[in-house]
């Protein structure tokens, strides 16, 4: 591939554009694609991805419309400053230097952050991290066993989870 | 003490390193290394960067193989990572050629040993376009360096941490510290920190400790001394 050609991503992104509300098979013809193809498994993936980045807006089943991407909102950039901290440990006073947030902010983030399961309050502005974190910060969820559930897998007990509940 | 990120002359340089690198020329290489000693705040300042021009910040460990880079770089790209490492490849430079976004790659010392990393940073750097910028400790220089044609093409965009200089403890503490310091307290922390960020914020916490105690506006080198007697 050469430098600033576009991928098949790019290509469905710009087609996708360009369009309004679109099934997969009526993207396909711009891109070349016939509906036999191989090719439209890669391009149902690729609308798949653009719709989890939220690039795509699902209007029903199968039909999609593009929307503009969404800038990286304060909590992911709070989200993504302490996942890159090498120490375990974080402090109020190093998410308000490092990302220019508000002292309020900076406490909602981390009070989230331990009511969701993700960090424990050690002393008075000081924080630790509980494990690895993923790159895209978690959909909110309200209250204390919301949060554990989001970070085990959903079952509310080992006996749930055993029972397939 | 306030809560700003404070701007020394290695932050400065960085910027302008990093921003040099995002606004290059055609043909210029897009590769660039930061190292310096322990304490000087390169990590801190990649963090504090990589938020503020959304950059994909990746942390090299002891344990990393060309394919945990990739995987790496792949998930911070915000996608599934694939299986082999040439798909891997094929993913994160896809990727970075649909949203150009500057690399960041800390600890590169870890990396620098096998080579294989580096190499396929610099071909990441060339197809996808993007700016490279590696942060390692004192020896990454001499580590990269083995690599002569690698080496000659990044020797433009090098920058050293250095301990931070009388003026510039002097700067950083007028930006960060809630009381006054005079001229003597400055040069005593800018001597006993030896010019180490991480020194010269535990003393500005000792100062403003000692500045509450005492009631004091302004504090001098002779209180710094005393207390510590």
């Amino acid at each position: 591939m050469e430098r600033g050609e576009k991928t098949f991503t790019g290509r469905v992104r710009e087609a996708a554009r360009g369009l309004g509300p679109f099934r997969s098979f009526e993207i396909a013809g711009p891109l070349g694609i016939a509906s036999s193809d191989t090719q439209m498994q890669a391009l149902r993936s690729t609308i798949r991805d653009l719709y989890r980045l939220g690039e795509l807006k699902r209007l029903e089943r199968g039909l999609y419309q593009y929307v503009a991407p969404k800038q990286k909102g304060v909590r992911q950039r709070l989200w993504d400053v302490v996942r890159r901290m090498p120490a375990r440990n974080f402090t109020l006073d190093d998410l308000e230097q490092l990302t220019g947030c508000k002292r309020n902010t900076v406490k909602w983030f981390c009070e989230w952050m331990v009511n969701a399961g993700y960090a424990v309050r050690k002393v008075r502005g000081l924080y630790a991290k509980k494990g690895e974190m993923c790159p895209d910060v978690p959909v909110e969820r309200r209250g204390k066993e919301h949060g554990a559930r989001s970070m085990g897998h959903g079952a509310r007990s080992k006996e749930e989870a055993d029972e397939g509940l | 003490m306030k809560n700003t990120f404070a701007m020394t002359h290695n932050v400065e340089m960085f910027v302008a390193l990093a921003g040099s690198l995002e606004k290059r020329d055609r043909g210029v290489d897009g590769m660039g290394l930061v190292f310096g000693e322990p304490g000087l705040g390169k990590t801190r300042t990649a963090i504090w960067y990589a938020d503020k021009i959304n950059a994909v910040y990746f942390r090299a460990k002891e344990h990393t193989t060309l394919r945990s880079l990739l995987e790496g770089l792949v998930v911070e790209l915000g996608q599934a990572p694939m299986y082999r490492t040439s798909d891997l490849y094929a993913q994160a430079r896809a990727s970075l050629m649909e949203a150009p976004r500057t690399v960041i790659v800390d600890e590169i010392d870890y990396l620098a040993g096998q080579g294989r990393g580096i190499h396929t940073l610099r071909d990441l750097a060339d197809e996808a376009g993007v700016p490279v910028l590696m942060i390692g400790m004192m020896d990454a220089e001499r580590k990269i360096a083995r690599f002569r044609h690698l080496y000659d093409r990044l020797q433009a965009h090098v920058l050293r941490f250095k301990p931070l200089s009388g003026e510039d403890v002097g700067r950083f503490t007028k930006q960060i510290c809630e009381v006054d310091l005079d001229e003597s307290a400055v040069a005593e922390i800018a001597r006993g920190s030896g010019g180490k960020l991480r020194k010269i914020i535990s003393e500005i916490y000792r100062i403003e400790r000692i500045a509450r105690a005492n009631d004091l506006k302004e504090v001098t080198a002779s209180h710094l001394t005393r207390k510590a007697a």
